[in-house]
């Protein structure tokens, strides 16, 4: 047990005071998520979303009155606020989408002769309804907003109008989606965390296992620690569990950090609820990532002590990431939705499922014990491998 | 005095690539490394293996320090069987050769700390003994420098001190002085020696007719992978120089007229 702990030792000395290890291992890849995702966030933002105070630039022809003398129950005021109309601009020879294309204008709306007869006409079923034509240009926000704005104002009119019988969600006073915002950000996490979780624990664990196994065996340092009285197992034991430290490390400041990016990304398309999960989500959630960090940690070490330089062993574990990012994706399509008991039995797979579990709320108990029972059986099995593999010279010294 | 190595009918043999067959334009599939090798080594004194490069001394050294297995036969470390009590083998001797790197990232005081921390040595024993071994060999000025920025010498200067941390009986040493500049050779002979006149055993391979001559009791000329002679210098060299035996037993082995 000892030698275990020595191993483990020097590695967590190894990582923890390089500063380079530290870098870019620990902070520079979630860095550059939430830099990457705050920039794209604002471009995309910036891309669908006008300033509060755009007054949108609206040419109207034909009975244009009739957005005027509306009655009060329609937002007219808004209208008012927000556009400023131009009739004698397009009235006339000028062709409308050209005035768009050349972003003279945001949108143009066309009523035809003698709108407000034909309506009332339509209305008692005198004549078929007159069509309002609404041009736009969708490559502009700008426009895209006025047609929005455009659009609903007179879908509104036309139901006032009409008078219907009924209204469908008019009081502003109710509540009418059921979901509250907690379940609307648990769904957003438990559909999104399970792929960046496990993602981004395998990319610190494949930074850290290539380096540690490969890295000694190219270095030549490997022989030097295999000559000492430790036992093979104690050298792989203790390899593996600094790290599953370093990659659970890794993964947790870089999810950190994606976190923290998430509401620059959704420029509050959704509400971020932040105390959705209890202290016994997050020890659920613990023992998920370190289990799940072993399994990562022992198949790049098996896979890196086949290679004989860190640059091979990259290679080698470069389709086992493909594996673990489609299987992140998974959560992307089951909506948070428990699975199966013995689906807990596939590692890799059965992590996707209970983070999942976790992050929507409805935390499967058996199944992540199931989970960290299997993993952890695996790595056991995995470190059996690797011990294996450092007693073989053909691997070792080849 | 007694046998503390006794070796026994060892083999060793490597499957050669295609590569390999290409570059040593050889259609031969398994190289015969070292052939049914046996010896003894006597507590307390320096046993040279001589021969040239090829001959076998590497891989017979590495199998005595249970780095890889041989085919056929044993060897008995202080009753310890490298075949079956790696372990024990291990935790009796100190293993330095060229192809046993330091850590670059690690400093020589870190590195002394934490191999013997592996071989179970106390603290107090560990400190005292890491002072004697630095000064000795002049690694307090760079103890605290990593070892990416040593120079040869001094890297060579830590690994011997590391080889020896845990005082180990048995000491081998594989081409102790190669790539070596003279003052850093000289120190390593002069180690040598003295761990000779503290009663430790050691043996080493070399190719250099003036190390065996100069540190060497006893002496095995291995070519190609069997061992021509062995025996104590005097008795090896007859009255002529060990060039002129070592050659006359080069040229018998080969089949050659000597030249």
């Amino acid at each position: 047990m000892s030698g275990i702990f020595v191993i483990m030792k020097k590695e967590l000395r190894r990582f923890f005071t390089d500063t380079r290890m530290l870098v870019t291992v620990l902070l520079l890849p979630g860095l550059l998520v939430y830099v990457m995702y705050s920039v794209m966030g604002d471009a995309m933002g910036n891309m669908f979303t006008v300033e509060d105070d755009y007054v949108y630039r609206v040419g109207v022809a034909g009975d244009s009155d009739l957005l005027v003398y509306m009655d009060v129950d329609v937002p007219v005021t808004y209208w008012d606020t927000r556009t400023e109309t131009y009739t004698d601009t397009v009235d006339g020879a000028s062709d409308p989408m050209l005035l768009l294309q050349e972003g003279l204008l945001d949108l143009y709306v066309v009523f035809p002769e003698n709108f407000s007869e034909a309506f009332a006409g339509s209305v008692n079923h005198v004549n078929p309804p007159p069509h309002v034509a609404v041009y736009f240009n969708s490559n502009e926000t700008a426009s895209q907003g006025a047609y929005s704005l455009v659009t609903a104002l007179l879908e509104q009119l036309e139901t006032h109008f009409r008078q219907k019988g009924f209204t469908v969600n008019t009081d502003p006073t109710l509540t009418y989606d059921a979901a509250a915002s907690e379940d609307t950000s648990a769904m957003f996490f438990s559909m999104l965390m399970p792929m960046f979780l496990t993602m981004l624990l395998f990319t610190g664990a494949q930074a850290v296992a290539t380096e540690s196994i490969a890295g000694e065996k190219e270095r030549g340092t490997m022989a030097t620690l295999l000559i000492t009285p430790l036992k093979r197992s104690s050298i792989a034991w203790g390899k593996i569990a600094a790290l599953t430290i370093t990659a659970v490390a890794s993964g947790v400041v870089t999810t950190g950090f994606v976190v923290a990016s998430l509401p620059k990304m959704m420029q509050g398309m959704i509400t971020m609820e932040t105390d959705l999960y209890s202290i016994g989500d997050y020890i659920l959630l613990g023992l998920v990532l370190i289990s799940t960090a072993v399994v990562y940690v022992t198949v790049i070490s098996l896979l890196s002590a086949f290679a004989k330089s860190v640059k091979e062993a990259q290679a080698l574990v470069t389709p086992l990431m493909m594996v673990v990012i489609l299987i992140g994706l998974t959560s992307m399509f089951t909506e948070g939705q428990t699975v199966e008991w013995f689906w807990y039995l596939v590692p890799l797979y059965n992590s996707v499922q209970s983070i999942t579990g976790i992050f929507a709320a409805e935390p499967d108990t058996l199944g992540i014990v199931i989970t960290t029972a299997v993993n952890l059986a695996a790595a056991g099995i995995g470190v059996f491998g690797l011990s294996r593999m450092m007693n073989s010279e053909k691997v070792m010294f080849h | 005095m007694s046998d503390i190595l006794i070796v026994q009918n060892l083999s060793k043999s490597f499957r050669l690539s295609a590569k390999q067959q290409k570059l040593e334009n050889t259609n031969e599939k398994v190289r015969r490394a070292v052939r049914d090798l046996s010896f003894t080594v006597k507590e307390g004194e320096i046993f040279g293996l001589l021969g040239p490069n090829g001959a076998g001394k590497t891989t017979t050294l590495r199998m005595i320090a249970t780095l890889i297995k041989p085919d056929a036969g044993d060897a008995l470390l202080d009753g310890a069987s490298v075949v079956k009590e790696p372990e024990k083998v291990r935790q009796k001797i100190g293993f330095l050769t060229s192809e046993l790197k330091l850590e670059e990232f690690f400093t020589p005081d870190y590195l002394f700390d934490f191999f013997s921390e592996v071989h179970g040595i106390p603290k107090d024993v560990r400190n005292a003994r890491k002072k004697d071994l630095f000064a000795r060999f002049g690694i307090d000025a760079f103890a605290q420098v990593k070892a990416s920025g040593l120079s040869t010498g001094m890297k060579q200067k830590t690994s011997l001190a590391i080889s020896v941390a845990h005082d180990p009986s048995v000491i081998i040493f594989d081409e102790p002085t190669n790539g070596l500049d003279v003052i850093t050779a000289r120190t390593v002979t002069d180690f040598l020696l003295d761990l000779r006149r503290d009663g430790k055993t050691i043996v080493l391979s070399t190719h250099i007719f003036s190390l065996v001559e100069k540190l060497c009791d006893r002496v095995g000329i291995l070519i190609d992978g069997g061992l021509t002679a062995c025996g104590e210098l005097s008795e090896i060299c007859g009255g002529m120089s060990l060039e002129d035996r070592f050659f006359d037993y080069y040229y018998a082995a080969k089949g050659e007229e000597k030249r």
